[in-house]
Order: C-alpha cells, then structure tokens, then sequence
C-alpha cells in the first residue's frame, strides 16, 4: 500500500507523458499489477480528456487578410527605419568627409575616385533593397487572383465604376505555342478522332510489371511515374525490396506535395478554405488522396520521409473523425457539405487500403480493421446517394451542389466495386448510381457526363456515344486548364487517362501538356502550392482545395496505370485476403 | 510537423522580410493558429476578443523573429508571448483573465451565450457535442482554481507543453510545475464532484419547476 502512496503522486506526470526512463517503467510496472492504481490511472485520464477536450476554434476568413495586411505594414515600417538609418550612416560620413579629408583639392579627387565604386554600389543596393517585395505576388492567402505579369493594364470595361479584379471576367484562354496543336484539333482527336476515348478500347492497355526507371527521361510525367513506379509497394510477402533513392528533380506535384506537408496542422489535417469555414474533412481527405496518388501512403519510412507522415498523421485524423454508429466522416456545416466530407474521406481512404492490399499488406491487423471501417463508410455513402435525388423536407440543403457531390460518391462507390472484390456492396448500386447522374445530369451536364465517362472506363464498359456536354467539357478543361472548377477538370482528365490508348496516346499526350502548361501558369514558384484565386459555387475552394486537386490532375495517367495494375492483383486475390472469415 | 520544423521555420523567418522568410512565417501561422485561438477563447470566452489578441501574438512574433534563438523551442516562445499579453490585456480591461466569470455565476442565459460562442468556434462533431455538459462542469471547476494552479493547467495540461517549457513560460523551477499541476488536478477532481452535486442539472432542475 505504501508502494501505491508514492506512485499516486506521479501517476499524473504518467498520465501526461511527463515522466520518463526509468520512472515510466516502474509506474508501468506496479500499473500492470495493482488494480486500484489502474482505477485511478483510469480516472486521471478521464479528467485530463475531458481538460483538452471541446472544439478547436479556427479563425474567420478574415482574420488571415487582416494579418497579412497588419505584416506587409510591420515589414514596411522595418524598412522604413532600415533606409533611415542608412541615410544617418551616410550623412555621419559625409560630415568626416567635409571635416578631415578634404583639406586639399588632390585629396579630394584621390578620395572621391577611391570612394566611386562604393557610392555606385550602395545607390544599387538602396534602389533595389526597398522596392516592395516581389513576395506580394505569392502569399499564402491570396485577395484576388494570381497577377500576370505579361497581361494588358486593366481596363475598366464598367464605366469608370472601377470594377474589382476578382470581378473581372476570366481572362482569355492561353493561345498556345505557334507549333502546338489546336484546342479544336485535340478535342477532335480526343472526342472524335482516331484515339477518341469513346471509339477506342474501353479497357487501358496492359501496365506492365513496374520496374526501376533508367533516368534520363525529361518529361515531368514520366518523373512522376518512375516515382510510382519505385514506390509502389510490391506483391509477395509485403516486403519492399530495398528502396534505391532516385535523384529526382523536383516537379509541379513534388513542389505541390511539399507544400501541402510544410501547411499541414499539427493534428494531421488541413485547414479549409475561406468559401466554407468547418470543411476540413473534406479539404484533408482531398489533400490525402494527393498524397496517396503518388504513393504516398503513410506506411513508408515515416521518421526519415515527410510527405509519409503527413499522410500517415492525415489517415489517423480522418479515421478519429469517422462516427462510430453509421461509419460517417462528419464535417461542414450542412448536410450537403457532410456527403462532400463524407465522399472524398472514404475515397481517400479507401484508395489508400487498396494499394496496401494490392501490395500484398491486406492481411494485418490494422488493414483488416480499416477494411471493415471503410466498408461502413461505404455503406452509408450509398445511402447518401440515394438521399441525392430524394431530399426530405428534414434535408432542403441536399439540394446544395447536389451534381458535384453525385460525383464524388460515384467516383468512390465505382473504385470499390471495380477494383476487385474487397468489398462487398449492394448488387443494385451500379443501377442506383446510373439513375442517379441521369437523374442530375440537367444540373451540371459537364460534371456528370465527365463522371459517367469515368465510371464506365473503371468498369471496362463502352461509354455512352459522345455528345454535345462531353466534347464541352472537354473544350472547357482545354481552353482554360487553370481557371475550370478543379474537380470538373480532375474527373474530365480521369476519363481521357483511364480511356486512352497505352501511354502513347497522341490527342491525351497534347491534352497532358495543356494541362501542365495551364496550371503552371497558378503555381506559385516559390511555395509550390497552386491557387488561381477564383472561388467555386460548391465549397468555395481554397489553396489546399486547388492544390490537392492540382496535383490530382496532374497524376490521372498515373492514377490510371496505378488502378489497372491493381485490379490485375486485387482481381486474383482481392477480398479474400482483406475480410476476416 | 515537429518541433525541430518550427524552430527551423521561425530561424528561416528572422533572416529577413518578403520572399521566404515570410512565406515560413505563414507556415507557422498557418500551424499554429487554431491551437492559439482556442488557448484564447478559453481564457476569454470572447471570440472577437480571442481572435484579436491570437493577431496581435502573431504580430509581436513577427516583430521579434530576429530575436529568436535556436535554443528555446518554438511553443515556449510563443506561449510566453502569448500569456504576456493576456496579462496586459486583462489588466487593461480589468477582466479576470478566464473564460467563466459567467459560468461560475448565477447567470444561465450569460453562461450559455457564452458557451454557444466558444461551440460556435468550430462546428464540433456530434461525440463531442454529447460531452458538453461534463465540458461545462470542467470549465466551471477550472475557473474556482487559483490563478497561478490554472495557469499550470492550462500550459501543462491542456497545451500538453513538457514541464520544462511550462517551467520556462512561468519563470517557476520545474518541480513548482509539477507540484503545482499534481495540486490542480487534484483540487478540479473535488471541484467537479461539487459542481457535478450542486450544479447544473440542480439549476435545470429548478428552472424545470418554475
């Protein structure tokens, strides 16, 4: 009893992970032997949870402009004093000058000739060390969209009202490169033509067994997939073979990725944008699946690596997020932002444990009971599929952006039931899912037609004939790759690479680099992220939200090589080795 | 992602202003600005009040970047900024410096507007939502301790900061820390058992009967 006097004392320090060594060893010790102090072991950290517990505030939209604003001032005024007081070092030294040097006309010109250089020198450092800082152009939170410096001076076609940049209209579409091919031509080719997606094979080409690229290979896709392809982990025993460190340079997705793991919160997740305060489960779900498309999967050597921890920290918050009684990751602030929370979760999540199990890791423990997880979550996105196109009086605000999330939950449900046979769902979810973007195809005809295209390139089936919304989607991700609603453009680009012809499509090659070139013209050079300072209809967006979706967009050919040779694997052995009998 | 990271960015940050040296320091704001908010809307219960003195933190952070040293880490560093202001403004405002002058009163409506603006921070999600009036309980139990017992919890127990840098923030040896944070779980464990007797659902009871 005397034992348990002197280690009540410390069980708080225990509790708070405060006491180490030796101490932690021999409280862990008398724990695992003394009931009573188990009991009040139990009791502390039920006090201490219930301290640290309530919401995590988060700022207003404002509060960051604000501060911006409140730093570019801070920054202005440190200059201000800097240029003074170079002023006073350069007065306290002409007053010498006068004083001592120049009291005879050849010292004055032997002085003056030594001092030139200097005085040149320092003019050019003055001139150039306070013109404002080229930063303004790449801040974090932007007020309006990206400034181009090649663009026209403004012109105020609104009557000397003086119209805002953010309401200016788009600017024009790129032009493009006098040698490259047209938008015209490419759509044709791409909608129409010899490699139509819709007239060519309906199942991609075979992927062959990834191996160790050579190098020397200049374009940034096939950057992004020597990167896939060493990374990938293997079948067989689950065990990697030893990595060979590529010297890779960096790449608009490596900069991106980058990015997104120096903005990453402490607790793993991501802050949403200013369109839709509370979103972060979405906005951390999306910026997962970026990680994760290049195989990124938090498995990995997590100490030495951080874009593995940070999704390693992303999957362990998405997870504490989902609820426990009907499998929902919950967050926004109506029921439509909960499907949109709830879509892009499990298809994070569920793309993750798809690579895992294709690697022949389906077997764990912990994948086991993430399977079972991610089967609930599924479960319920069908039934929020459903509740889609049938909002009761309880739910009017599913209506909200209805099209988008019937998007997102379909892309999900058709990973699941085309990759293998891991998991099991409704047999009527494929007929759901189809009447259910018939149903919404009035509303947003591009996303949905965009979606439909997708789906039925997972399925291997032969889409529907190309129409009139298909080839305008198209046109639209064409003409203007970085200023189109990135998950419009992302799902318009998944069609084209799931559906191209093997990796040496003409029409989807000319599509690709519109689409490098388009969103390099919002990558920030210096930070990486991507933000073309437009904000959407749905969910507002944001630079996490245009960032994941940018690196998305830039990784569907992978993403679709990726998903081929996992359905290769998974089809030969799928469900069995994930679902515990 | 760790302490090292911050130290590293807060480093890169005092070489300078504009290009990366501010870009680091929005990754730090970026960091750390939900955990600093809510370090305030507990003190204060005032949203607005909240988010202007986490702005302010940040700026006085910015100011003083060139004179951080490698050697501290970075939350010391920020929460010292941090709880030196707080003290400014509460003495300036003349305010207790907690966030449940109205929990602690007969006040219901006071007391749950108050509540509803901290909820309001975040939307919270619904097992969190279930835990409110044990929360409410805490918060009231918390605001009876003194000041310098509270001061301790909040840094060491709820910021979850190692002793060492409690102990550097409060200007205390270390084993006043631990002393100090023994005392207070020990005294919010009665505490909780009185409110948890005579408070909350008495007064529900009553406004029931009425």
């Amino acid at each position: 009893m005397s034992g348990c006097d002197e280690l009540r004392g410390l069980l708080i320090d225990h509790v708070l992970g405060q006491s180490v060594g030796e101490e932690a060893a021999r409280i862990a010790g008398h724990l695992a032997a003394c009931e009573a102090c188990r009991g009040e072991e139990a009791a502390l950290r039920s006090t201490v949870g219930l301290l640290r517990s309530g919401p995590l505030a988060l700022p207003t939209p404002e509060f960051r402009k604000s501060l911006a604003q409140r730093l570019d001032a801070v920054e202005r005024r440190e200059r201000h004093v800097a240029r003074r007081r170079g002023r006073t070092a350069a007065e306290a030294g002409l007053t010498l000058f006068r004083l001592r040097l120049l009291r005879s006309p050849a010292a004055r010109i032997k002085v003056a000739a030594a001092l030139l250089p200097f005085v040149l020198g320092g003019g050019w450092w003055l001139v150039h060390s306070t013109r404002p800082a080229e930063r303004d152009d790449d801040k974090l939170i932007h007020v309006g969209p990206p400034k181009d410096r090649n663009a026209p001076p403004l012109v105020d076609g609104s009557g000397g009202r003086g119209v805002p940049d953010r309401l200016q209209p788009p600017p024009a579409p790129p032009s493009g490169d006098p040698g490259e091919a047209s938008s015209k031509s490419i759509v044709d080719q791409l909608v129409n033509g010899d490699s139509s997606p819709l007239d060519g094979l309906p199942v991609p080409a075979p992927i062959e067994e990834p191996k160790l690229a050579e190098g020397g290979s200049s374009s940034a896709n096939d950057v992004f997939r020597q990167r896939h392809d060493l990374e990938l982990p293997r079948k067989g025993g689950g065990v990697a073979p030893p990595p060979v460190a590529p010297v890779l340079p960096a790449t608009p997705v490596t900069r991106a990725l980058d990015w997104l793991v120096r903005t990453q919160r402490p607790d793993g997740s991501w802050a949403p944008g200013d369109g839709e305060p509370g979103l972060d489960t979405g906005t951390t779900a999306l910026a997962l699946l970026a990680f994760v498309s290049e195989n990124c999967l938090g498995v990995g050597d997590v100490a030495a690596d951080p874009r593995e921890r940070a999704a390693a920290a992303a999957t362990r918050w998405l997870f504490e997020r989902q609820s426990p009684s009907d499998g929902a990751f919950v967050g926004g602030s109506d029921a439509a932002a909960h499907v949109f929370c709830h879509a892009v979760s499990t298809l994070a999540l569920l793309d993750r444990h798809l690579r895992l199990t294709a690697a022949g890791r389906g077997a764990t423990a912990d994948l086991v009971g993430e399977h079972d997880r991610i089967e609930r979550a599924l479960a319920r996105l069908e039934v929020d599929l459903e509740r889609l196109v049938r909002p009761s009086a309880n739910d009017p605000a599913l209506a909200r952006c209805a099209g988008q999330n019937a998007a997102w939950a379909a892309l999900t449900l058709a990973t699941a039931r085309h990759c293998g046979d891991a998991f099991h769902l409704k047999p009527t979810g494929t007929r759901l899912t189809e009447d259910v973007l018939a149903r919404l195809r009035n509303e947003q005809p591009e996303l949905i037609v965009a979606t439909t295209h997708a789906v039925d390139a997972m399925a291997s089936r032969a889409s529907t004939p190309s129409d009139e919304a298909w080839r305008r989607a198209v046109e639209k991700v064409l003409g203007d790759p970085a200023g189109i609603e990135p998950s419009l453009r992302f799902l318009v680009a998944s069609a084209l690479a799931a559906t191209r012809r093997g990796r040496v499509d003409g029409g989807f090659a000319d599509f690709e680099r519109r689409l490098e070139k388009g969103l390099g013209s919002i990558q920030s050079p210096q930070a990486g992220f991507f933000d073309s300072g437009r904000r959407w209809d749905c969910f507002g967006g944001g630079t996490v939200y245009e960032t994941a979706l940018g690196v998305l967009s830039l990784s569907v050919a992978a993403r679709a090589d990726d998903f081929a040779l996992m359905r290769q694997r998974l089809g030969k052995f799928g469900g069995g080795h994930t679902r515990p009998k | 992602m760790t302490a090292n990271d911050d130290r590293e960015l807060m480093l890169q940050a005092g070489q300078g202003a504009g290009g990366g040296a501010r870009e680091a320091f929005d990754t730090l704001v970026t960091r750390w600005q939900g955990r600093l908010l809510t370090f305030f809307v507990r003190q204060c219960g005032d949203r607005e009040l909240a988010e202007d003195c986490t702005q302010e933190v940040f700026v006085r952070l910015y100011k003083a970047r060139d004179r951080y040293t490698p050697d501290a880490q970075f939350s010391t560093f920020l929460f010292t900024i941090a709880r030196h202001y707080w003290i400014d403004v509460a003495r300036s405002r003349a305010v207790r410096p907690d966030l449940q002058r109205g929990l602690g009163s007969d006040d219901q409506d006071d007391r749950e507007d108050r509540l509803s603006r901290v909820a309001a921070a975040d939307p919270a999600p619904p097992a969190q939502v279930v835990q409110s009036d044990d929360l409410e309980r805490m918060h009231a139990a918390l605001a009876r301790l003194p000041e310098p017992l509270r001061d301790v919890v909040r840094l060491g127990v709820i910021e979850a900061l190692p002793y060492a840098e409690v102990s550097a923030i409060l200007a205390i040896p270390i084993g006043t820390v631990k002393s100090r944070v023994h005392a207070a779980v020990q005294m919010l464990r009665h505490l909780m058992s009185d409110v948890h007797a005579t408070g909350t659902p008495l007064r529900r009871h009553e406004g029931g009967r009425t």
